[in-house]
């Protein structure tokens, strides 16, 4: 009964690290699709080029989603261990810390970044390449913080 | 690239210019002065762009009305030299055509709107269907007839007692019954009382009869509508057929517009020629390979003169990558980064192979890979697309062949599909390890493999500085790192490469002195030319600081191992889902539908992060070690054509040999 508390605090690790980085996914990309929408209307053969740069920020959500799973396969919650310390699970949810921060500002800011790709590439679609570039150098940041987050939660034994 | 000159005579000027641009093997050179930025103007640029865009809508417009037109907008079609020469007749022919064309649209777009019309006017009418008065008769010799709606029973009450008051020539008649409303009435009024009656019914809540075209009772001036909406869809349908005949025309239509952006393109070129009074001379840029068989071939046909030399060293000339048939497909790549400068090493056929590796290991499955060169395939080979689009889905098919090898290498194959369905009997086979099993394993090598990347790319960085003769700054740059970084790996790993003390210990005395002698030759050598011997050491401790950035770099190629996780991790949740309906039959149905859509969007998105991660580990992190860039790509003066491709030469002539 007594480690119930550390199974609830896996969930909390869990949700923590789907749920920061999504909400900063779906800012950027509905800030970025209502962009792309209005540069369609003046050129439509950038669909391509814009769907690419929409795309880039949505990433982070996706490693908030590989966290989750890497939490919760980790901590065995997945195959029905509820017997978890309360130590351990305050563990998952510092290892999940990185994931969860730098996933929901990093994508808030790849968002920014391919903003600007995009009014690039209406002035100069020959350049999508260096356009996608400056966005995916934000992205790094939530590489290595999911990097930070997945070797944390390996290292925890259960 | 050669540079060379040719000389003519004035009568021959077009003719010439018209076989450089069908053999599109030169790039017009701007002798002296900066690029002039002269913008097209005069009538005829004016005319041409007009009649190019209206051409342009046009066809986009039947492209949209007619399948088979779409179907033959899809490739260029191939037509022969001569189909793409115009008389001035056919010429005016076709710009009547679009004329014809565009008035055509506007009565169709005419009779749409009477059709609009007559039908919302029909709607209106509806209710007035039951009464069987002609309701196009509004007057008598002395009297108007009214017709309209009561909308309030107390408005209709009063007025039914204001008129036996104070309008005794005029009659009301009920439609309807009066609880009901709205009710329907009919007035008739002496031509002197009507202003008054008129004035009493604005001031009621009551609505006339629509203003409609009547020609009898309801009933027949429906018909007579109906009538007319026929007759106007019949207009629309003969509209319809000659926009249909105009489209039997619509290869020559796309012909012309290509032509006319060809012949747009040559009066754009024909201001770069320098003229005297008899004579013409022209400045381009060849490459050298070619340079003989062009000069040979205008020389056959025209009375001309020419010359050529190679490209001075040190000069900026434009960029014409030549690489294998493998390492061609990568060009892409590069192009989308920008041209390198003439002077420096061809960086694809380093990169290459790098790319067609990193791309396989992120998106390392076998299904995965299997689907994108399916794809890719059946866009190349079945459909065969083309223009830059074609480049990149090459791109994807090769890279898609690496990730088939480097699933088989991780043991995925659409995630961990075989073990889910056969609930843990089958495992897909890993030929090396499993990165689930031991990520840090494979952290290690993506940034193993990093090192050498960049180790590479130092390579080239020396044979550039060798090229624009200046060896010693090359090595200066690079030397120390080769040294030092595996020094550094060396006194870090020595532990995990042997338990023997003794090793350890030579290893790690051996990784010290590489770090110091790398150290020693930085302080030495990275301010070569430099005479102060402070300034000289400063020079060499700040390009010792380059060691952070040596730890990013190497830390940014951990991606490889974040981009596995998330590949066959996704694969692994979409297949838990799919088995959440357990093993009937039903069970499995369920689970192919979640997998098929799942694994589709898992694709797609996991070739995405692949390609631009790649790109930006070849961007950033190799490049950064070596590229100079400011060069641009050679873009020869050739007939840029949008929907035609013209095949054979004129009268069978030969072209000298060129690569597109």
């Amino acid at each position: 009964m007594n480690n119930i508390y550390g199974t609830i605090l896996v969930y909390f690790a869990g949700a923590l690290a789907v749920t920061l980085p999504g909400i900063g996914s779906a800012k950027a990309l509905g800030r970025l699709g209502k962009i792309a929408a209005g540069i369609i209307a003046e050129d439509p053969t950038l669909f391509g080029k814009l769907l690419i740069l929409q795309a880039l920020p949505g990433t982070q959500g996706i490693y908030g989603l590989l966290g989750w799973f890497m939490i919760m396969s980790q901590s065995g919650v997945l195959s029905g261990n509820t017997n978890i310390t309360l130590q351990q699970g305050l563990m998952f949810v510092m290892a999940a810390i990185p994931l969860a921060a730098v996933g929901l500002l990093s994508a808030a800011h790849q968002g920014w970044a391919s903003e600007g790709g995009m009014q690039l590439i209406t002035k100069r679609p020959d350049r999508s390449g260096n356009a996608i570039v400056f966005a995916v150098m934000v992205e790094t940041y939530a590489i290595l913080a999911l990097l930070a987050t997945i070797l944390g939660v390996l290292s925890i034994k259960v | 690239m050669s540079k060379m000159t040719i000389l003519g005579m004035n009568e021959d000027r077009d003719d010439v210019l018209d076989a450089l641009m069908r053999m599109g093997a030169v790039e017009i050179r701007e002798e002296g002065d900066e690029e002039t930025n002269r913008r097209p103007s005069g009538a005829a640029y004016v005319d041409n762009a007009d009649v190019r865009s209206r051409l342009k809508r046009m066809i986009d417009d039947l492209v949209l009305r007619f399948p088979e037109t779409q179907a033959l907008s899809k490739r260029k079609i191939r037509i022969s030299e001569s189909d793409f020469v115009f008389t001035t007749e056919e010429e005016k022919e076709l710009c009547s055509m679009v004329d014809r064309f565009e008035a055509l649209l506007s009565d169709r777009e005419a009779h749409l709107s009477s059709i609009r019309t007559l039908e919302q006017q029909r709607d209106q009418l509806a209710l007035w269907t039951d009464v069987p008065v002609d309701l196009s008769i509004r007057k008598t010799k002395t009297t108007s007839l009214i017709y309209g709606i009561f909308r309030d029973t107390t408005s209709l009450s009063a007025f039914e007692n204001d008129l036996e008051r104070d309008f005794p020539l005029t009659a009301l008649y009920l439609l309807d019954d009066p609880k009901k409303i709205p009710c329907r009435v009919a007035i008739v009024v002496m031509d002197e009382e009507l202003p008054r009656v008129r004035a009493r019914l604005a001031a009621s809540d009551y609505q006339d009869i629509p203003n409609l075209p009547f020609t009898g009772t309801a009933k027949e001036t429906l018909v007579t509508m109906e009538e007319r909406i026929r007759e106007e869809e019949n207009a629309i349908t003969l509209v319809d057929q000659e926009i249909a005949e105009i489209n039997e025309y619509v290869v020559r239509l796309m012909t012309y517009h290509d032509a006319l952006a060809v012949r747009q393109e040559r009066s754009e070129a024909r201001d770069k020629f320098h003229q005297s009074i008899y004579t013409f001379h022209l400045y381009v840029w060849v490459p050298t390979k070619e340079a003989e068989a062009i000069g040979q071939a205008l020389i056959s046909q025209f009375d001309v003169a020419y010359y050529h030399e190679k490209a001075a060293k040190g000069e900026e000339a434009p960029v014409k990558l030549q690489n294998n048939r493998f390492v061609r497909l990568f060009e892409i790549v590069l192009e989308m980064y920008g041209s390198p400068s003439s002077n420096e090493t061809d960086p694809v056929p380093s990169m290459a192979p790098f790319y067609f590796i990193l791309f396989g290991m992120m998106l390392s499955d076998v299904g995965y890979g299997a689907m994108l060169v399916a794809g890719t395939a059946w866009l190349l080979f079945k459909k065969k697309i083309e223009g830059e689009s074609r480049k990149l889905v090459a791109l994807l098919y090769v890279s898609g062949i690496s990730s088939i090898v480097w699933g088989a290498v991780f043991g995925g194959f659409f995630g961990d599909l075989l073990t889910t369905v056969t609930q843990g009997r089958v495992n897909f086979p890993a030929l090396w390890f499993n990165p689930m099993d031991s990520p840090i394993q494979l952290l290690l090598f993506s940034m193993l493999f990093g090192v050498i990347h960049l180790f590479v790319g130092m390579a080239v960085n020396i044979r550039n500085a060798y090229l624009s003769g200046d060896l010693m700054s090359g090595l200066a740059d690079t030397v120390p790192w080769y040294l030092i970084i595996p020094g550094l790996i060396l006194l870090l790993g020595s532990g995990s490469i042997s338990t023997d003390p003794n090793t350890v210990a030579t290893l790690n005395e051996v990784a010290k002195w590489m770090v110091i002698a790398g150290a020693a030759f930085a302080l030495v050598f990275a301010g070569h030319g430099i005479r102060n011997p402070i300034k000289r050491l400063f020079k060499g401790l700040s390009s010792l600081y380059g060691v952070t950035s040596w730890l990013g770099d190497i830390l940014s190629y951990s991606r490889i191992l974040a981009l596995v996780l998330a590949t066959s991790v996704i694969a692994m949740v979409v297949n838990m889902l799919g088995m959440l309906f357990g093993t009937s039959v039903l069970g499995y149905i369920a689970f192919t539908l979640i997998a098929i859509l799942g694994h589709t969007l898992n694709l797609a998105l996991s070739t995405l992060s692949a390609f631009v991660h790649t790109s930006r580990l070849q961007y950033v992190e190799m490049f950064g070690k070596f590229f100079v860039g400011g060069g641009s790509f050679f873009k020869p003066l050739r007939r840029n054509t949008e929907y035609v491709a013209i095949t054979e030469g004129r009268d069978g002539q030969k072209m000298p040999p060129h690569q597109t």
